[in-house]
């Protein structure tokens, strides 16, 4: 269907008042069309670490903090308690949750592709302060999958990954200098629906408890 | 979809009496509108964001082409497939080519304007593809064979009622045979159909909040997670999406998605806000093989180019038929197309013809709500005064509006006679009106008055009223 491309750029160059269409650009041009804008960034006086927390909790979200990494496995044991889960978790399988010490009772499975699973765990990249969002991102031992078919999606961030906005998320991205990852997640609180008479219902096709597990790294 | 805009003035009459679908309109008052405005007013940046992206995407359109040429460059750099469809039959032969070379039979869809926009669904049925949409919305609407009533919130004129018949008779099959009448329960219930549709889909096909031209990545915002199943668990990834959704930076994105959530729903940010750049890298976990692009025009490169360019900023928030008050009396499905509201009032002669929806434009009463809270501040009125002077020039306005409009215009140039004359004529529909302090009933307009009452004048023009000020005896 080149014929349809051409005819497109065609129209889109006469409206744009070019006198000859352009069709193809070479890799520098296309760098160079858009300087990295500088646009308004969201500011606002409280502590970080509270905004971030406050924000995940008006959408529904819960947290937990725990000073250090040692204590997350009793973090998640708590949370199955509280929830009256299965012991039963699907862990990701990221090198960073590799020597967790999980209690003997708690079944740990690594999480396989397209399995649904009760309760599913993953390592966050960041957590944007600005919106109370948690980023997770795709590859060959962060599957995508775990974010979505979670019944219950448990995501651990730790303080020292708190970036002020989405803009810094870019920064860290453009930092890895390669192509970004195939999936790019910001999760905002448990999945949710409001198509049925308006009316908001939480497990629409995702995760219907979203926890995030806070690793603070000091004592309060 | 086949369009119905034709039938407007009967259709509007029809939604106007239809109980339901007035109650749940009242509904969008207290939700979407207030929740609009709170986030808004929390957000002190907001205005200045709203000035920002206006200009931001004035500039992007002004070089359209480099843009889309580089978001092309980089799709196909990381192994994306990128395809050009110039109308919406170019786009269903495109994605069913696509599907046919994959041997994929099961199709899911997450939320797409333009798949509405193209007719995608049927297109692939008669083509002979199984396709079940995903969003709640559209998968209930799908059951009951309608269009969507609103771009946000597309099932929104279905009582809870209605959903537990249909998915009590859909469901059957899954062998769900009780009828859900809670809320909560018949969510559940389509998680559980659904949900087999997701693991045993062979491509997804999910639509675009923008492109991305620096990283050749796609956004969706979802709260229900739909679309992201849709676009991870298939082995083929399509996207559909127009061409005026490109963006240069990652930067713009933050910017944009900071009024469409707010503006949409009043959420600072949805549950789910995701990038798709290319296929799967060759070690991930998961992720699909194939990765399509389909960019379709349908119009807007011509829209590019005559007065309705401003049109193309336009990010698909809904805020505009929230805030229309005739949106809030006939609702999303009286437009007879897939665009209602200011926003579809603006497209709909674009994409299918003055001829067939030349009334839309006519319907607006010029208040100007819609513009107040276009979050990329789209001169919604100013569009729909341009259609109707296109409309005017092509003479299909009926001969009747035609020389009742060219008389009024006569009188409205001769201040002498037509000031005195408009004065007493207020005054005599004031004293009609007075008990009340509204109109039950008024010549010629009897499918408003059925079922609305008019407000009646104040017994005196707005010119009248102007001049008092101006003479400081307000
Ligand atoms: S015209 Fe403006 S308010 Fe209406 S949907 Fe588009 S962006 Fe939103």
């Amino acid at each position: 269907m080149s014929d349809a491309r051409s005819a497109i750029l065609e129209q889109v160059a006469r409206a744009v008042g070019r006198k000859n269409p352009v069709t193809q650009i070479n890799e520098n041009q296309g760098k160079q069309v858009a300087p990295k804008p500088q646009h308004i960034r969201p500011k606002w006086s409280e502590p970080d670490v509270e905004r971030f927390v406050q924000k995940l909790k008006n959408v529904q979200a819960t947290v937990e903090t725990v000073i250090s990494d040692t204590e997350i496995p009793a973090a998640v044991q708590r949370f199955l308690d509280n929830h009256n889960l299965p012991a039963k978790i699907s862990v990701s399988p990221d090198p960073r949750l590799a020597n967790l010490i999980w209690p003997d009772l708690v079944r740990v499975t690594s999480w396989q592709a397209r399995r649904e699973a009760v309760v599913g765990i993953a390592p966050a990249e960041a957590g944007v302060v600005e919106t109370g969002s948690v980023l997770l991102v795709s590859g060959q031992t962060g599957p995508t999958s775990l974010n979505f078919l979670s019944e219950n999606h448990i995501a651990i961030v730790h303080r020292e990954q708190l970036v002020a906005h989405m803009e810094d998320v870019w920064e860290l991205l453009r930092l890895r200098n390669e192509d970004l990852p195939r999936t790019v997640n910001f999760i905002t609180g448990p999945s949710k629906t409001a198509d049925i008479e308006q009316k908001i219902e939480y497990g629409a096709h995702g995760p219907k408890r979203f926890h995030v597990i806070l690793v603070d790294g000091k004592k309060n | 979809m086949q369009p119905r805009s034709r039938d407007f003035k009967a259709l509007s009459a029809k939604s106007m009496k239809d109980e339901s679908l007035q109650g749940a309109l009242r509904q969008l008052e207290t939700g979407f509108v207030r929740a609009r405005r709170d986030s808004a007013s929390a957000l002190p940046e907001f205005e200045a964001l709203r000035d920002q992206a206006r200009d931001r995407l004035d500039d992007v359109l002004a070089n359209l082409d480099i843009h889309l040429l580089a978001y092309e460059q980089k799709v196909k750099s990381q192994g994306g497939h990128v395809h050009w469809a110039r109308d919406g039959k170019e786009l269903c032969e495109i994605v069913s080519k696509i599907c046919h070379d994959a041997e994929a039979k099961k199709i899911i869809r997450g939320k797409s304007m333009i798949g509405e926009e193209a007719g995608l669904n049927e297109a692939l049925e008669s083509d002979g593809f199984e396709v079940m949409e995903t969003d709640l919305g559209e998968y209930i609407l799908q059951l009951s064979k309608e269009g969507p009533s609103h771009i946000i919130a597309p099932a929104i004129h279905k009582t809870k009622d209605e959903i537990s018949d249909l998915f009590h008779e859909a469901h059957k099959a899954h062998g769900l045979t009780e009828r859900q009448s809670e809320t909560s329960a018949l969510v559940a219930e389509a998680r559980q159909v659904l949900r087999q549709a997701f693991l045993n889909a062979d491509a997804g096909i999910t639509g675009a909040n923008f492109l991305i031209a620096e990283t050749g990545s796609n956004i969706i915002v979802t709260n229900e997670g739909n679309g992201d199943l849709s676009c991870t668990l298939p082995r083929v990834h399509i996207v559909t999406a127009a061409i005026d959704k490109v963006i240069p930076t990652l930067e713009d994105a933050s910017l944009l998605l900071r009024l469409l959530a707010r503006s949409a729903t009043g959420q600072e940010i949805t549950a789910y806000t995701t990038l798709s750049t290319g296929p799967k890298h060759p070690d991930d976990a998961d992720g699909p093989e194939e990765y399509h692009v389909v960019l379709i025009d349908n119009g807007r490169s011509e829209m590019l180019g005559n007065e309705f360019r401003e049109m193309l900023r336009c990010i698909r928030c809904g805020a505009c038929m929230n805030h229309c008050p005739v949106y809030g009396n006939i609702g999303g499905h009286a437009y007879g197309w897939v665009y209602p509201g200011p926003m579809g009032s603006v497209l709909t002669p674009l994409m299918v013809g003055l001829d067939e929806a030349g009334n839309l434009p006519n319907a607006c009463t010029l208040n100007g709500r819609c513009q107040d809270v276009c979050p990329v501040r789209i001169p919604l009125p100013g569009l729909l005064k341009a259609h109707r002077v296109r409309e005017f020039e092509s003479r299909l306005t009926s001969s009747l509006v035609r020389y009742g409009l060219a008389g009024w215009a006569w009188l409205a140039r001769n201040p002498v006679i037509y000031h005195p004359l408009m004065n007493v004529s207020m005054r005599v529909m004031a004293v009609l009106g007075r008990r009340r302090g509204a109109f039950r009933w008024m010549p010629f307009a009897s499918g408003w008055t059925d079922v609305r009452d008019l407000p009646a004048p104040q017994g005196s023009t707005f010119q009248s009223i102007w001049r008092k000020r101006e003479r400081g005896d307000s």
